[in-house]
């Protein structure tokens, strides 16, 4: 596993953070990792996992909202170069939910004793890392049932990054269809729409 | 008790018959302004001035060409930045022991261009020394409090200290346009037995001496401050020095509609600049440039003293001031004008780095009490009892 400290891979730093999940602060407006995205945070002897869950762009400032602009631009990029100060006023953030850590025992998929500090670093975690942690697929239960996220959204987009990594992408997909049907029993439905989501 | 809300609107009524009734009158001022500007006579109006200004007792403004000009924006330089400073303060509590005092100071810088950027900052800096509650004058025993108006024009100068610094900081490879909010001249600082003093050591050593540092930069550098809906009426009052049908000498007795007092068939009073402005300039056009007559520019001012004009910026008639040395240079007189309009067209009206040094100066209700409960326990936990007066403990507790 690599714990690189290159501020180039950092994502962002966790502004939030609880037993069963963290939210990032991006460093760049728009840099959110991809919903279902493995990251990291922490340091080399307490590295917690999440999975992204959900992305948010929005005012630093809540009491100032984002209004329309420039209704002659033809670009999106214009409307931000007309304006510099927008990349300094929003905020990208992304939740996560915890699905599991490593300590000096090892890799662990199960929730952390305790939560990562506030400003934590956050990266992404790499394909070895991911391929490393998706070798057993029994986080997958965190994300089907999370409460106050797109649960099935979450868990296919998770698979399907996931199945990248791996050397036989549509073994390791059999694979998480076999243990979604484990984890479904009596939700046909809900298996149904997030096989359809893997296999496009 | 809550505000008779009631009685209060009764009021209102009244007073929005009585505006109305005056909008007519003011109406027909208007237009005398609006031909006292057109037939104005620039020499005669100088050799009036000079014998009588001192002897008036309502403002007027220097002005050395047709006042009726008016001038389309110069082309928008390709790349520019511009930078803003605006400040907020905490002010001394006379109920508190601690005697102390907080200036926030936002400034921002936004590049335009080729490569697009935004800088944005706020420094806080608590003022609690002795020398920092006092203006002295060394040599003599006399002492000004800084707190209130005082604070508030030391808050000014440190607006454009910082704005300064900023400034003198950036690449010199693009024009820079400087703006602060609100005047240049502080006209409405009288107060306290030493005012010489405070003039002294707010405008001389503060204020002016920012704008020499921002003058001496090398690169194309302008300074101004800008005035949203401005009340200002110096062109006005020079219009009314020059037309008046009572005369010169009786122009001071002939009054505005609130002043109840004998009109002349040509009477101006009660019309502002921005009135007489909004009926000549077209949307994006300046008018010319007039100098602010006022003693304390022309004591304290030295090199730096004030120039003015005003902007149809679309939405509204502004008054931009700056510098002299700002004025007589046609380039950057041109940087301002078309600048200050790009900035106002970009923001809805308002120049957008002033409203984002406003924004990060900004101290909300929740940061005051914050501050005032910050204040308290580094007191108590110094052993020093933060004892309130009386009033203030009452207030706070509004009890039954």
């Amino acid at each position: 596993m690599t714990t690189s400290k290159n501020i180039t891979d950092r994502l962002g730093q966790v502004v939030v953070a609880s037993t069963t999940g963290f939210t990032a602060h991006c460093h760049e407006l728009y840099q959110a990792p991809p919903l279902g995205s493995l990251v990291r945070c922490g340091r080399d002897d307490g590295v917690v996992y999440g999975v992204v869950a959900g992305i948010t762009t929005e005012s630093l400032d809540p009491s100032r909202r984002p209004m329309a602009r420039d209704a002659k631009a033809e670009s999106e990029d214009e409307v931000y170069a007309n304006h510099p100060q927008l990349t300094r006023l929003l905020a990208t953030r992304f939740e996560t939910l915890s699905v599991g850590y490593r300590d000096d025992v090892g890799l662990h998929r199960y929730l952390a004793p305790l939560p990562p500090s506030i400003y934590s670093f956050v990266h992404l975690c790499s394909d070895g890392e991911t391929r490393e942690f998706t070798e057993s697929l029994e986080s997958l239960s965190v994300l089907l049932n999370a409460p106050n996220a797109p649960q099935d959204d979450v868990a296919a987009a998770f698979l399907r990054l996931a199945s990248t990594t791996h050397s036989d992408p549509r073994a390791f997909l059999v694979r998480a269809g076999k243990e979604l049907a484990v984890q479904l029993i009596g939700q046909s439905q809900r298996l149904n729409g997030i096989l359809r989501r893997l296999s496009r | 008790m809550a505000l008779d809300l009631t009685r209060t609107a009764l009021q209102l009524d009244s007073m929005a018959v009585d505006i109305k009734e005056r909008e007519v009158d003011r109406r027909a001022r208007l237009q005398n302004a609006l031909a006292a500007l057109k037939s104005f006579d620039v020499e005669e109006y100088q050799s009036r001035r000079e014998t009588h200004e001192s002897a008036l007792n309502y403002p007027i403004a220097a002005i050395t060409s047709p006042p009726d000009a008016a001038y389309e924006p110069p082309p928008l330089p390709s790349d520019f930045s511009v930078a803003s400073a605006d400040g907020s303060h905490i002010d001394v509590d006379r109920h508190s022991l601690a005697q102390c005092y907080l200036i926030n100071i936002g400034t921002v810088v936004l590049t335009y261009g080729s490569k697009p950027d935004a800088r944005l900052q706020a420094q806080p800096k608590l003022y609690a020394r002795d020398e920092d509650m006092v203006l002295r004058d060394e040599g003599n025993d006399r002492a000004e409090q800084v707190e209130g108006a005082v604070l508030g024009a030391k808050r000014a100068v440190e607006e454009v200290a910082a704005l300064a610094e900023v400034v003198e900081g950036l690449p010199q490879d693009r024009p820079v346009v400087a703006m602060v909010d609100g005047s240049l001249a502080f006209i409405g600082l009288r107060r306290g037995v030493h005012q010489d003093l405070v003039f002294r050591s707010i405008l001389e050593d503060g204020f002016v001496m920012a704008l020499r540092r921002m003058e001496a930069i090398t690169g194309k550098v302008a300074v101004m401050g800008y005035i949203s809906l401005p009340n200002s009426a110096e062109v006005v009052g020079a219009l009314r020095l020059a037309s008046c049908g009572l005369g010169v000498l009786e122009s001071k007795k002939c009054g505005g509609p609130e002043s109840g007092r004998q009109a002349c068939d040509a009477c101006v009073g009660g019309v502002r600049d921005r009135d007489v402005f909004g009926a000549l300039l077209q949307p994006g056009q300046r008018s010319e440039v007039f100098g602010v007559s006022s003693d304390v520019v022309t004591q304290y001012y030295g090199d730096q003293s004030v120039r003015f004009f005003y902007l149809n910026a679309g939405s509204e008639i502004v008054r931009v001031e700056v510098p002299q040395w700002v004025a007589e240079d046609t380039d950057i007189l041109g940087l301002v004008h078309t600048v200050t309009l790009d900035q106002c067209r970009r923001n809805t009206g308002y120049p957008a780095a002033l409203m984002e040094a406003h924004e990060q100066a900004v101290i909300s209700g929740g940061d005051r009490r914050l501050f005032s409960e910050m204040l308290t326990d580094v007191l108590e936990g110094q052993g020093v009892a933060a004892n309130l007066s009386e009033k203030d403990r009452s207030k706070r507790m509004r009890w039954l």
